[in-house]
Formats: structure tokens, C-alpha cells, sequence
């Protein structure tokens, strides 16, 4: 279907086309699989998680169970689990796949290997001692949580052991440790904290401006990069994993780019607005990644910057109602934003697409200029018909898969690395390189195994969301709201 | 129009092409045979779904009545009068929750599929949702990959996407020139196809209601059906000139056209036409079958490789159309050679539903036939 759209169509959204109605603090996108874009999780400042159906504009799930605003949400591998972390210090997986109706019981590969008792799609609820900020799932397993505390905490639960490990500035080569050993660990506070795509690393911005790149299973700091002088408040992955967009206190964004095997960064731009000095309420990549938005935290104004991603330019700022911006989201495979207003409405920003007129005519090509056509020598001759079917005959006479689905079109976590990439296996690296190489391959391997022990039950990548048709709708729901 | 000369005497006098597609066909491909014959409706059957899940089939007619049967055992489930009028074409949601319908009374109506156990009696056979909007009877509806959506095709040459949950008009594509006979959607329920009596095929972008591109036929025939493949690179088309045909959707270009003179007529009633994987033959009838030394060696070796997700791959692709004479034509797709006809229905076939697995055959008919067909594979 994307390679009948027109290939010169403008890739970044241009005005608001649509706002729904909510009380929303948080806003995502469902990122990956067949149906990628197709939800928008909203959390709400009441503590109400809502779904929404991008192409309906409707609610396809209400999940109550915070009591304060909700900030962060994850979505699962192939989204059947959404996650939420919310001000009252708690962080609950909702198994969208269950609806409340009892008798409804959609079939489909998602419901076949569970048990029909569970009727509520609150599965879990995990507490914390600090009100959370963001939580995220792990890439490959939704038992693996990532949490953000706001007193400066990252913690990784595991639910497959029950084990909680608070992440911490720890040296890797501490075995020379002295007398005191909690001198030698700076303690230091941690603003936000996201796995890589492929899920073999942690990648933490500190209260210093500090990143530090950890690896989930050994916990030990791998690396850790000097960014900025203060805090590093967001950090964002684009879809491929291979450039990372960081938010800073100090008001510019920078971006880096990753190398997915040794995870070493190379700074390519920094972003800042030199006339306002804005803050960033929220970052992010376009779905292919090639632009880096940005939504402004304007006291006065709801703005969205886009610049380009390879050369810098600022190509375009969205300017929408007067209520100032909370959070956006780029979805993963169209050129569509959708932002929060302090209010609470989201507001969905399209390209408008003139109608293809072309497409209505078979056959019909549309020309840039004029030119002259030649007639090919045989065109008006009359062919004889029975020569004309075996012609044709032959011309068919070709295999075709009309079975096998593909499967490139969709977007797909990236995999981690677990084979040696071709550069390392030139002649001309020296072996300590490759050995270097090995031992990276090893260790991402070390963490895919780790991560895909005791899978959850998310392992259906067409999964969506069945509607429970019985229910009652609100009257300006289901008059729409457009 | 001049029907082409047979393509399979063709192919008969000149066996060259291709060799293994043309044995892998012969022996390798499943045989069909009458097993059941169910009576409920009081007219015609139009129209029949098996659901995903694969334990229901249901019928609808002429008569306007829906009837559930299991589809393993062929037993009467239940069934009710669901409009007035006749029911032209129905669909099953793809979670196996919901069952929607297209009539003449111009409206389409969604109901449970499987009814709550603990429901009054009259209220289980209540429509969830109406769906208004059509001026002209529905001919065509179809279920969108995630459920959440409808489109519908009418004879007042207008298709119409529909927001299941609202149970209202999500958008309309008015671009047809007469009846749009067949809605379709594609495996990730991001484009729509409309195939109309004007002889054209559309395909719709769902999220900006553009058109995308049109295709259309040689002879300008009016398009009766039309479906994209489980690979969405490819379409199905069958038209009111006998003819089936497969098109790469991006160059437009027909890749296989497919007939079978004196055997498979389609000039006046629109009959599904269905693309399935050909279930695994079991080893036996291999053997029985055993018509070329060559290909039981080839069977031989595959099993004895152990390699049974390989052959399960290579199990070649099926059509099947009903005809104007009564009969089904089954053809490999890749040979376009026919290898089963089905006889057994005396009017022209409309009606015909495959099971998940491949191995059930649903056919219904024009009156004065009412009853269902089910053909199997042992």
C-alpha cells in the first residue's frame, strides 16, 4: 500500500485536522506491527488511561485504576499489554485483550492460550515508594519493567523473579574497592531512563547531564558520556534504534547517533530555540527518522518545531490553538502529530492530500511535459487470435506467491546484534577489534537470552483490540465529535 | 465478445512450459467430494461464511433468514429472520464476535455470532447496530483485518466505510458509474477495493479516503468479484465473461487470466470466487493416485527428508468459482490447469465459502435449489 502513495507527498503534518476530547497528560502511539499507529494510548491528569481508535476517532478501551495523573505509558511488543505509571506511585499492565463483557470471548490467536476466568484487564500493579514518573516495558518482554521515580530512582523489575534492582552509578572495574565502598559510587540522581529498541541496553540521563549506558543483566555501567550541564529530563530512540534525541534542562536538544553494536555515541546536532530559549515538553523522531520534533513549552502558545534530522533545518513550526503543549507523539508510519493541550484535548496534525485524480483513470500516466509518441512498428497489426493466447499463455507462464504475506511492510522493533557485522570480518581489522566485536555480540546475545526466558503472552503480532458492541454509548460519542 | 480459444487444449499440445508446476498439480492437489447436503432456507442460499475460528458456517438467503450450523459436524445451530427483505451478501467480524449482513431493504444490520448463553430468546436475535445510509439495496459487506470497521457496496453505486462501534457513516467513496458489486479489504485494513458492474476495480486509501488506483479489464466486463490475495500484492478478479483474473496491484498488469471453456460459465450472476491454500494430502492418496512414477518418488523423497514445514510451504494455491451450469471449478492457480469440477447442484451456484483449514466446501444455489452443499476432503 506505500508504494501506491504518492512518493512526493510532504512527509511532516501541517495543520490540526482533528481534536478529541480528553483530560489527557501523556499521549503515545502504538510503534510497531501490522497495525502500528492504529491505537493512541492518552493518560489522563484523572488517572483514566483511555485508547483510542486512530481511525475511528473513538474510545475502544477505558482502563480506571490510577487515582493521580498518569505520565508515562509503554506500549508492549505487539501491544496486546500497555503499561502507565502514574503520580500515586503505582505502575499497572493492562492486558488490552480482555474485554469486560463476560460472554465475549474473541477468538482469535491472542485469546486461545489463556484461560477465559480473567475478566478484568488489570493484570498488574506494582508499587513504588515515590510517586513514578515514566515506566517502560523491555522491548522483548513485557515482564521486564523499566521505572522512573521522581526522587531521582530508576528501578528494573523483573516479575518473572519478583526481584527489584535500583540502577546505580556503579564503576564496572571496582574490584580494587577500599574501605568505603559507598564513597567510591556517586550517587547520582537519574532523570529519565529508556531501553535501546533492540532492548540490550539501558540508556539513563542523570541529574548532571551525565548519560550512562547500562547493561540490564550485570547492571554495571558500560559507559557513561558527559552531555550537558544539567539535567537530562527526556530521552527518545528513533524507530530504528540507531539515534538517540536527548531533552537537557539547559533548553537545547541533542541528538547522537548510536552504534547498535558497541553502543558508542557520536554527537551530530544540537537544536535550540535562540529567540524564546523554550523548554521541550517533548521530543521525538518522525517514523522514518528522518525529522526530530519538538513541542515547545510556550507559556502563551501550542507549538511544534520539525527540523530536519540530517541537515539541521528547521523546516517547519506547527502553530495550533493558544493553550500551551503538555506532550506529542509523530506517529510511526504517517506524517501525523498528536499533541496535548493544558487542557486536556488532543489535537491530531495531518497533511491535507490533494485527491490523486490520475488514480480514478485506468491506465493513465500523468506527464510532466510533452511528448511525442512513436508507435511501436507491429501496434495496429491485426494478430491472430489463437497466437495471441499462447503469446499471452506464455507471458502468464510465471510462479507468483499469492500465499506468503509479506512482512516488510510494517514497522519492527529492531533485533539486536547476534552475529558479527561484515566490517569486523574484513582482513584488514586487527584481531583485537574483532575480538572487542565478539565479546559485544556476546554480551547482546547474553541479554536476548535473558530477556526471552519466560516470554509473556504478547507473541501474536497481529494482534488489535475486539469491541464489545453491547455496551452503552455517551450521547455526543456516538454522534462522533467532529 | 469472442470467448479466447481454450487455454488448456493449448496447454494440452504444448506440455513444455513448465513441468513441476503441472505435475506438483496433478496428484498433489486435494479431491473433493459431496458429503452433505443441508436444508433450512425456504428460497435461494446467497450467500455463506465459515468464521475464523472455524467452528461455525452460516447461511443466508433470499428469504432473508440467517442459519448457524457447525461447521464440523454440518448440525443446525439456530437461525432467525434478520430482515424482511433478501440477504445479498453477509460477513463474519475476523475475531469471530460479530455477523453482519447486506440487504435489499438497504440497510445492514450486526449481530452476536455466538449468542449470550443466559439472553431472553427474543432479544438474542436483536440487531446490535443498524447501518443507515444506503438509498439503494446492499449488495456487498466486509469486516476490516481489526474488526472496527466496515465497508459496504451498493447498487446505488456508492461504498460505504462504517465505524462498527458508533454504528455510524465513517466516510463515503462515491466514484463508481454503476452497481459496486464486491467490497474488499486488504490484509493490514489500510485500503479498501470496490468492484463495480461499470467494469472497474478501485482500491481506497481507508485513512484519507482517496483512490488509489483503478483497474480495469480488456473486455470492460463487469467486475462480479473481487479480492485481494493474503498477499496484498495481488488482486482477484472475476468478471462476467468467464474469466478470473490475478493483477500485480502496483503495475496493474494481469499476471494469470483464468478460464475454463464449456466448464465454467459466469455471464449473469456474480459467484465468489476463492483463493485458499490446498490442504495437505495425506500420503495414501498419493499413492492411489499414482498416475507418474515420477512424482511418487518426488512425494518419497519430501517424506523421507523429514521436511514437513517444506512441503507444507509448497502447498499450491487454489481457486474456487461456482458456475452458471451448477457446477464448481477448482484450478491451480499457478498452471491455471482446472483440477476438480464439482457436480451435484442443478442451477447456477452464488453461494460458496471455504473452511480455514481447506477442507470444507460450502456451495449454495439459485432456486429452485435451497439447500447447502458441503463438499470434503477425508
Amino acid at each position: 500500500m506505500q508504494q501506491l502513495l504518492n512518493p512526493f507527498a510532504q512527509k511532516y503534518p501541517e495543520a490540526v485536522d482533528s481534536t478529541l476530547s480528553s483530560q489527557g497528560v501523556s499521549i503515545l502511539f502504538n510503534p510497531y506491527g501490522p497495525f502500528a499507529g492504529h491505537y493512541l494510548a492518552v493518560g489522563g491528569s484523572d488517572g483514566i488511561v483511555e485508547i483510542w481508535d486512530v481511525e475511528t476517532r473513538g474510545i475502544v478501551r477505558l482502563l480506571e485504576g490510577h487515582v493521580k495523573a498518569v505520565g508515562g505509558l509503554s506500549w508492549s511488543r505487539n501491544n496486546r499489554y500497555l503499561l502507565s505509571s502514574s503520580l500515586d506511585s503505582t505502575v499497572i499492565i493492562w492486558d488490552l485483550s480482555i474485554l469486560t463483557h463476560p460472554h465475549l470471548q474473541p477468538r482469535t490467536p491472542a485469546s486461545s492460550s489463556d484461560s477465559p476466568s480473567s475478566s478484568t484487564s488489570r493484570l498488574h500493579t506494582i508499587r513504588f515508594n515515590a510517586p513514578v514518573s515514566t515506566a517502560v516495558f523491555h522491548p522483548r518482554n513485557s515482564k521486564i519493567i523499566l521505572a522512573t521515580l521522581t526522587c531521582g530512582e530508576v528501578i528494573l523489575v523483573d516479575l518473572r523473579d519478583g526481584s527489584r534492582t535500583v540502577l546505580e552509578d556503579v564503576v564496572e572495574d571496582e574490584d580494587d574497592q577500599g574501605q568505603d565502598d559507598t564513597d567510591r559510587r556517586k550517587k547520582s540522581i537519574m532523570a529519565s531512563a529508556v531501553f535501546s529498541p533492540c532492548g540490550s541496553r539501558i540508556y539513563v540521563g542523570t541529574a548532571n547531564g551525565m548519560l550512562l549506558i547500562i547493561d540490564p543483566v550485570s547492571k554495571f555501567v558500560r559507559q557513561r558520556v558527559k552531555l550537558a550541564t544539567s539535567a537530562i529530563r527526556q530521552l527518545r530512540f528513533d524507530a530504528s534504534g540507531h539515534n538517540i534525541i536527548t531533552s537537557a534542562s539547559d533548553r537545547a536538544l541533542r541528538i547522537l547517533s548510536v552504534d547498535p553494536l558497541t553502543a558508542s555515541l557520536t554527537p551530530l546536532h544540537r537544536f535550540q530555540d535562540l529567540v524564546n530559549r523554550t523548554p521541550w515538553h517533548a521530543i521525538g523522531f518522525s517514523g522514518d527518522g528522518e525529522y526530530v520534533m519538538g513541542g515547545a513549552g510556550h507559556k502563551m502558545a501550542h507549538n511544534v518545531f520539525i527540523w530536519d534530522r540530517e541537515s539541521t533545518v528547521l523546516i517547519k513550526v506547527l502553530e495550533g490553538p493558544k493553550e500551551p503543549l503538555i506532550d506529542c507523539d509523530w506517529h510511526p508510519t504517517r506524517p501525523v502529530i498528536a499533541s496535548i493541550a493544558t487542557s486536556g484535548d488532543v489535537h491530531i496534525w495531518q497533511t491535507s492530500s490533494p485527491d490523486n485524480w490520475a488514480a480514478f483513470a485506468p491506465g493513465f500516466e500523468e506527464l510532466e511535459e510533452n511528448i511525442e509518441y512513436d508507435e511501436r512498428e507491429d501496434e495496429f497489426d491485426i494478430e491472430d487470435e489463437t497466437d495471441l493466447a499462447r503469446r499471452k499463455n506464455l507471458e502468464e507462464d510465471l510462479l507468483i506467491d499469492v500465499l506468503t504475506q509479506p512482512i516488510d511492510t510494517y514497522p519492527l522493533p529492531p533485533k539486536p546484534i547476534i552475529h558479527l557485522p561484515a566490517q569486523y570480518l574484513a582482513p584488514t581489522v586487527s584481531d583485537e577489534i574483532r575480538l572487542e566485536g565478539e565479546g559485544h555480540v556476546k554480551t547482546l546475545m547474553g541479554v536476548m537470552q535473558w530477556a526471552d526466558r519466560d516470554p509473556d503472552e504478547d507473541d501474536w503480532e497481529g494482534f488489535y483490540m475486539s469491541l464489545d458492541l453491547n455496551e452503552e454509548l455517551g450521547e455526543d460519542e456516538e454522534n462522533g465529535l467532529n | 465478445m469472442a470467448i479466447p480459444p481454450p487455454l488448456v487444449d493449448g496447454q494440452h499440445s504444448d506440455p513444455a512450459p513448465v513441468p513441476e508446476a503441472g505435475s506438483e498439480a496433478g496428484p498433489s492437489t486435494p479431491k473433493y467430494h459431496l458429503s452433505q447436503t443441508l436444508s433450512a432456507h425456504s428460497r435461494a442460499v446467497t450467500a455463506l461464511r465459515f468464521s475464523n475460528d472455524g467452528e461455525t458456517l452460516v447461511s443466508a438467503g433470499a428469504d432473508g433468514y440467517l442459519h448457524f450450523w457447525n461447521a464440523h459436524s454440518g448440525g443446525y445451530l439456530r437461525g432467525f429472520r434478520a430482515h424482511k427483505t433478501g440477504i445479498n451478501d453477509i460477513s463474519i467480524s475476523p475475531d469471530s464476535l460479530y455477523i453482519s449482513t447486506a440487504s435489499d431493504d438497504n440497510t445492514s444490520l450486526i449481530f452476536p455470532l455466538y449468542p449470550p448463553p443466559v439472553a431472553q430468546p427474543q432479544n438474542a436475535n436483536e440487531p446490535l447496530k443498524t447501518l443507515i445510509g444506503h438509498t439503494a439495496p446492499v449488495l456487498s459487506i466486509s469486516f476490516s483485518p481489526k474488526s472496527n470497521l466496515l465497508v459496504t457496496g451498493s447498487f446505488d453505486e456508492s461504498a460505504t466505510i462504517w465505524d462498527v462501534r458508533r454504528g455510524k457513516v465513517l466516510r463515503n467513496l462515491p466514484a463508481h458509474a454503476d452497481a459496486i458489486w464486491c467490497v474488499g479489504w486488504d490484509h493490514e485494513g489500510a485500503m479498501v477495493l470496490t468492484a463495480s458492474a461499470d467494469g472497474l476495480i478501485r482500491l481506497w486509501d481507508v485513512n484519507s479516503g482517496q483512490c488509489l488506483k483503478t483497474l480495469d479489464n480488456d473486455t470492460n466486463s463487469p467486475v462480479s468479484y473481487a479480492s485481494f490475495t493474503p498477499s496484498s500484492y495481488f488482486l482477484l478478479s472475476s468478471t462476467l465473461s468467464s474469466t478470473l483474473r490475478i493483477y500485480n496491484i502496483h503495475t496493474s498488469k494481469v499476471l494469470k487470466t483464468i478460464q475454463a471453456p464449456g466448464v465454467y460459465i459466469s455471464e449473469k450472476y456474480p459467484c465468489p470466487a476463492i483463493i485458499f491454500e490446498s490442504p495437505p494430502v495425506s500420503q495414501e492418496q498419493d499413492q492411489d493416485q499414482d498416475q507418474d512414477g515420477m512424482d511418487i518418488d518426488h512425494n518419497h523423497n519430501d517424506i523421507a527428508n523429514g521436511n514437513v514445514k517444506k512441503s507444507k510451504e509448497s502447498n499450491p494455491a487454489l481457486i474456487v468459482s461456482g458456475s452458471e451450469n451448477g457446477k464448481i471449478v477448482i484450478w491451480d492457480l499457478q498452471s491455471k490447469n482446472v483440477c476438480q469440477v464439482l457436480q451435484g447442484h442443478l442451477n447456477t451456484v452464488v453461494a460458496i465459502a471455504v473452511h480455514p483449514n481447506g477442507r470444507i466446501i460450502a456451495s449454495g444455489g439459485l432456486e429452485p435449489e435451497k439447500s447447502i452443499r458441503l463438499w470434503r476432503v477425508d
